[in-house]
């Protein structure tokens, strides 16, 4: 049978909209969930979606991207590569499985509300296809892993992790809550599609790719690939929403949920990618660091989306670039020091070669960084042995990242880096706590929305973790040995500066 | 007397801590709280000058002896532990 060409029938297909007849527009797009903003069907039919794809094309690529990636995967499987692969690319790795392959299942939640709910057909098109690709990520991003787990049951966390209340769960879970799960179609199309992806995650896989590739981890490089290309897609659901808002007297609104969405985003690279980039990724295969790929890839590129598609910089902007000199140091600091507290070892990276990598990165790091955070404990380990570090006490968490509240040791004016402050706010009786002015910003945009949230510092403080000791926290997160994290290099890098203080004595 | 938790600052740290304080401890004694638990302050102490305390966003530091609770602090106040000759370099910016 001959079949026409897209291009000849695709345009009247994904708009075929009828007049509801026995329901309103109201019942049959309830503004909850669709969250047009009071715009009528009519003005959504305009959507244009810059990337066109049919059901049968849709299929056939996808069906060539997993015969690849699973073909390759099944011929290197006998390589056992992980087994040699140096220790910071097998954190990376289990901390990436952990953090994101479930969270691209429920993805594809987000992506289904738009394909049922989003008024514009193309819409409804990209996000059927949005939503089986994230089913897709989430399938192969758990059975990956699991080839794996008889090395270690840290890759177990790829499929326990988000059912349970470790902290960077709990962090992740908030922010996808907030970006993904409890938002309408819009909200998603412009929070999750055009924020997050365009801005962060499909660049971070295009990244995760080639740094895979270095590394020699050729089934995680082809994986990684397979996906991005499935997100350069449907990221682009939310461009042509945008339009559509701007041009109707929405960009107000549009911008508010856009500047939300970027500063959350931020915070959770910075946790997640800054220390992989920066202290993880072994030192001679490390092609830039966490803030070169910030400034160029993520800031500069999408600066450039934000302007050219006629919205503002967010009102933070400076803020955020001048986040880049402190907030992931901080996040790598205590993540190094309570390892404990996540499912992936932990390297330290701060051998002397790797620590003036960082200071010529980040200038000013080490009279930060190295003198007022590291040195002070290579000392103690140096005198008394490597100890099991745990922070000593509960650290405050920030009510909207739900991360450590962190700045720059040893901070003085006209240092690099910021101080370390709170920024609190009274609410209804209650004293919130937020790592930044842009988190107590996004608060109060909706407190309703934020309000009854615990981090799991309030949950400590509230007697809902019991016995309120390290035992009890970590069973808590459930965390149990042979799960929770340890210095990946097993303190080896300590034999560096105990041979240097050998030849000073 | 009771026990409460505060959040703090210290002074050149690179992270906020949550301790528990005594209505009762004076400031001194919170701040001698808050010192033991933080990593890099073997590095960052200064043991000629005393350590302060005020909430975030105060100007003046509450008196030594006076008490949490004479301080009106309640739980999970945020506070600000300085060196009094460290103060110009205060992240707060000063009503």
């Amino acid at each position: 049978m001959a079949l026409l060409d897209r291009a000849d029938w695709y345009d009247i297909a994904r708009n075929t909209n009828w007049t509801p007849k026995y329901v309103s527009e109201d019942v049959l797009f309830p503004e909850e969930q669709s969250g047009a903003l009071g715009l009528p069907l009519e003005v959504w039919e305009s959507y244009d979606e810059p990337y066109k794809v049919t059901y049968r094309e849709y299929v056939r690529t996808q069906r060539e991207k997993d015969a690849g990636v699973y073909s390759v995967k099944a011929a290197l499987q006998r390589a056992n590569f992980l087994d040699q692969a140096e220790p910071g690319w097998v954190s990376i790795l289990k901390l990436h499985y952990g953090a994101f392959a479930t969270l691209e299942a429920m993805a594809s939640s987000a992506e289904s509300r738009m394909a049922r709910f989003g008024k514009a057909g193309g819409m409804r098109n990209m996000a059927t296809f949005g939503s089986l690709d994230e089913n897709r990520h989430g399938q192969i991003q758990l059975y990956f892993p699991h080839e794996h787990v008889h090395r270690s049951r840290q890759f177990d966390w790829a499929t326990k992790s988000m059912h349970t209340n470790e902290w960077a769960v709990v962090a992740a879970r908030h922010l996808f809550d907030d970006i993904m799960a409890g938002r309408d179609a819009v909200g998603v199309a412009l929070m999750l599609t055009f924020a997050f992806e365009t801005g962060f995650s499909n660049l971070q896989f295009l990244g995760l790719a080639a740094d895979a590739a270095q590394a020699g981890d050729i089934s995680f490089s082809n994986l990684a690939s397979s996906i991005q290309t499935d997100e350069a897609r449907h990221a682009q659901i939310g461009g042509p929403a945008m339009k559509i808002l701007i041009e109707n007297g929405k960009k107000a609104e549009a911008q508010r949920l856009v500047d939300i969405a970027i500063w959350r985003a931020w915070t959770l690279f910075a946790t997640v990618t800054g220390p992989s980039m920066d202290y993880y990724t072994p030192l001679d295969r490390r092609e830039k660091s966490f803030k070169e790929f910030m400034q160029e890839w993520v800031f500069g590129q999408f600066e450039r989306t934000l302007l050219d598609i006629g919205l503002e910089r967010p009102w933070y902007w400076d803020t955020m670039l001048a986040d880049l000199d402190t907030r992931h140091h901080g996040m790598h600091a205590g993540i190094w020091t309570f390892h404990k507290s996540v499912w992936w070892d932990v390297p330290p990276g701060i051998s002397r070669a790797e620590r003036a990598w960082l200071e010529e990165k980040y200038p000013g790091w080490e009279e930060t960084w190295g003198a007022h955070f590291w040195d002070p404990i290579i000392a103690r380990f140096l005198k008394d042995g490597p100890v099991d570090t745990v922070l000593p006490s509960m650290v405050q968490l920030c009510n909207m990242a739900q991360v450590p509240i962190t700045g720059t040791p040893g901070w003085t004016p006209g240092k690099t880096g910021r101080p370390l402050r709170d920024f609190p706010l009274e609410h209804e009786g209650r004293l919130y706590h937020f790592g930044s002015e842009v988190d107590r910003w996004i608060f109060q945009q909706d407190p309703d929305r934020y309000k009854d949230h615990l981090s799991v510092a309030d949950r400590m403080v509230a007697g809902m973790i019991q016995p309120p000791t390290l035992e009890g926290l970590l069973d808590y997160f459930s965390l149990k040995e042979g799960e929770w994290g340890e210095d990946a290099l097993g303190h080896r890098w300590l034999e560096e500066y105990r041979q240097e203080q050998a030849q000073a004595a | 007397m009771a026990q409460i938790p505060i959040v703090h600052n210290l002074h050149q740290e690179f992270v906020l801590y949550v301790s528990i304080v005594d209505t009762e401890n004076t400031m001194d004694e919170v701040c001698q709280t808050a010192a033991q638990l933080s990593i890099g302050f073997e590095k960052n102490q200064q043991p000629d000058v005393p350590l302060r305390v005020r909430k975030v966003g105060a100007e003046k530091p509450f008196p030594r002896d006076m008490t949490v609770e004479e301080a009106g602090i309640t739980p999970m106040t945020s506070l600000e532990l300085f060196y009094e000759a460290a103060e110009s370099a205060s992240p707060e910016p000063r009503p």
